[in-house]
């Protein structure tokens, strides 16, 4: 039983893999991803390994898929130099400036 | 201003002792350490974060404490909600009868806690997912959608779930 | 056509290049003589009832320092790019660009949500942190738990700032005492990070184990502060 259970989680994983290399939307790509990481907690759960488990499910699918979220965010709001060069966000955010002209 | 000092004490003292009866259930063990280590964390936990646990606009502490035997109650007339609406879900995929829309309707729930509750079963029932909650406005996206009246809508999607709901934290 | 064949061909090299190690896996490999050596003595050694936490903190102590350390130079590195530490006038102006935008808030449903869970969250990290040496979990898991709290509070309320000065002051104090624990480890006892110059205690209470769970406490207080301020600062500039 629970050898049938971890093939099927892993299964799972793989799909969660092959769906987050393949969504076209990003933000769904990036919870397919979070999910791998779910299903490898779960495994790790039925392993025997508590602990590990436990940092799996919170760091890799909480706090990473976070993580992700907030840098996809932060790519698409990126201010438009060429539309306003003079606007007193890009002024005052060497940070973004130094983005731009990379 | 005495009557608000007397409310955040109240405040202070009931999210103490919830936090601490959590922390017997989690440790589950009464060795003497553990019990002054618990109380000692839950105070400070508790004088840090009351004002978030219970907002001070919460009017009354029956708006916040659930009426025990009704909470078991809902939780298994819960379950079987979830199987009823799951096999409506599962006919409507055979027989591909369905009309999905968003509706909008009110609640007439007064507590918070007990508005995030109905939301929440509305969204884990199949077949209706609460896409917004803003004071007792719901936007509910409900996939066997029959009417577009609100009241009527909400009598369908929420109606059974709310009375019960209404009784937990009356 | 020719780039998918090439595909295929390296994905097969590799399938074979891992197959012996495929084979090797069998369901009941037995432990390996020191993983024995843990198990029999560990306990008896440093009276910590979870094995796992003696292995992580005292056995491979060093390792679980150098690990905190990498976090520690990952929060650095983050902030540092990201500039989360930014003047006041920048701050104001973040508010008003924020008000600009078209930000919402966050859904009374999540708002109501996370104010439920934020104080319980809280304390089932401070409760995995100090357990760690009896339950599985620990200072990692603890501390992570923390961060995911404050993560859900920043969720729900997009103007919340957190005092940048105590979070950075909580990891520099507690990454210090972890070092200064590891000394007296080192002076008191058989080796840096040893636990064992205090008291055993008995087996199972929370008082046990030496400074094991003191060790945990400092681990879960600094990881908490360094993941909530990478995700702070993350939330800052997107």
């Amino acid at each position: 039983m629970s050898q049938l259970m971890l093939v099927l989680f892993g299964l799972l994983m793989l799909v969660g893999a092959v769906a987050a290399l393949y969504l076209k939307d990003t933000v769904s790509a990036i919870l397919a991803a979070g999910s791998v990481s779910l299903v490898a907690s779960l495994v790790y759960l039925l392993l025997g390994a508590p602990d590990v488990a436990m940092t799996e499910a919170a760091i890799g699918s909480a706090l990473t898929t976070v993580v992700f979220l907030f840098s996809w965010a932060r790519i698409q709001h990126r201010p438009q130099p060429s539309k306003n060069p003079q606007s007193e966000e890009s002024d005052s955010n060497p940070d973004d400036q130094e983005d731009h002209q990379l | 201003m005495r009557a608000e000092k007397k409310w955040g004490l109240i405040r202070f003292i009931f999210t103490t002792l919830f936090l601490y009866a959590l922390w017997l259930l989690f440790t589950a063990s009464l060795e003497p350490y553990s019990l002054i280590f618990g109380a000692l964390g839950a105070i400070l936990i508790a004088a840090l974060t009351y004002n978030i646990f219970i907002a001070r606009h919460q009017a009354n502490l029956r708006y916040i404490i659930p009426n025990p035997l009704h909470l078991v109650l809902y939780i298994f007339i819960l379950v079987f909600f979830l199987y009823q609406s799951s096999i409506h879900m599962v006919r409507a995929v055979f027989t591909g009868k369905a009309s999905p829309r968003i509706v909008h309707f009110r609640t007439r729930l007064k507590s918070d806690i007990a508005r995030m509750v109905l939301a929440n079963s509305i969204t884990i029932t199949p077949g209706t997912i609460t896409l917004d909650l803003n004071d007792d406005h719901l936007t509910v996206h409900w996939f066997f959608c029959d009417t577009s009246h609100a009241k009527l809508a909400g009598e369908k999607v929420k109606g059974r779930m709310e009375r019960f709901i209404g009784n937990i934290w009356s | 056509m020719m780039k998918r064949l090439i595909i295929i061909l390296a994905l097969a090299a590799i399938a074979l290049g891992f197959f012996p190690l495929a084979m090797r896996i069998s369901g009941d490999s037995g432990l390996t003589a020191l993983a024995t050596h843990y198990v029999e003595a560990g306990a008896d050694e440093l009276g910590a009832a979870n094995l796992v936490t003696s292995v992580v903190v005292s056995y491979r102590g060093l390792d679980t320092l150098g690990e905190v350390m990498v976090l520690f130079t990952a929060t650095t590195g983050v902030t540092a790019l990201l500039g989360a530490g930014k003047s006041k006038s920048h701050k104001k102006e973040k508010e008003s660009e924020r008000d600009g935008d078209g930000r919402r808030e966050g859904s009374e449903l999540l708002a109501t949500g996370a104010a439920f869970l934020f104080p319980i969250l809280v304390l089932f990290g401070i409760y995995i942190f100090l357990n760690g040496h009896l339950t599985p979990g620990g200072g990692f898991q603890g501390g992570v738990v923390l961060a995911s709290a404050f993560l859900l509070l920043l969720f729900s309320d997009c103007r919340l700032e957190l005092n940048h000065a105590l979070l950075k002051g909580a990891e520099a104090i507690s990454g210090a005492a972890y070092v200064a624990v590891g000394l007296l480890g080192l002076w008191l006892a058989g080796g840096f990070l040893d636990p064992r110059f205090l008291p055993a205690g008995e087996f199972g209470q929370l008082f046990s184990a030496g400074a094991i769970p003191i060790i945990y406490i400092l681990i879960g207080i600094k990881v908490g502060s360094e993941l909530t301020g990478i995700v702070d600062a993350m939330r800052r500039c997107s």
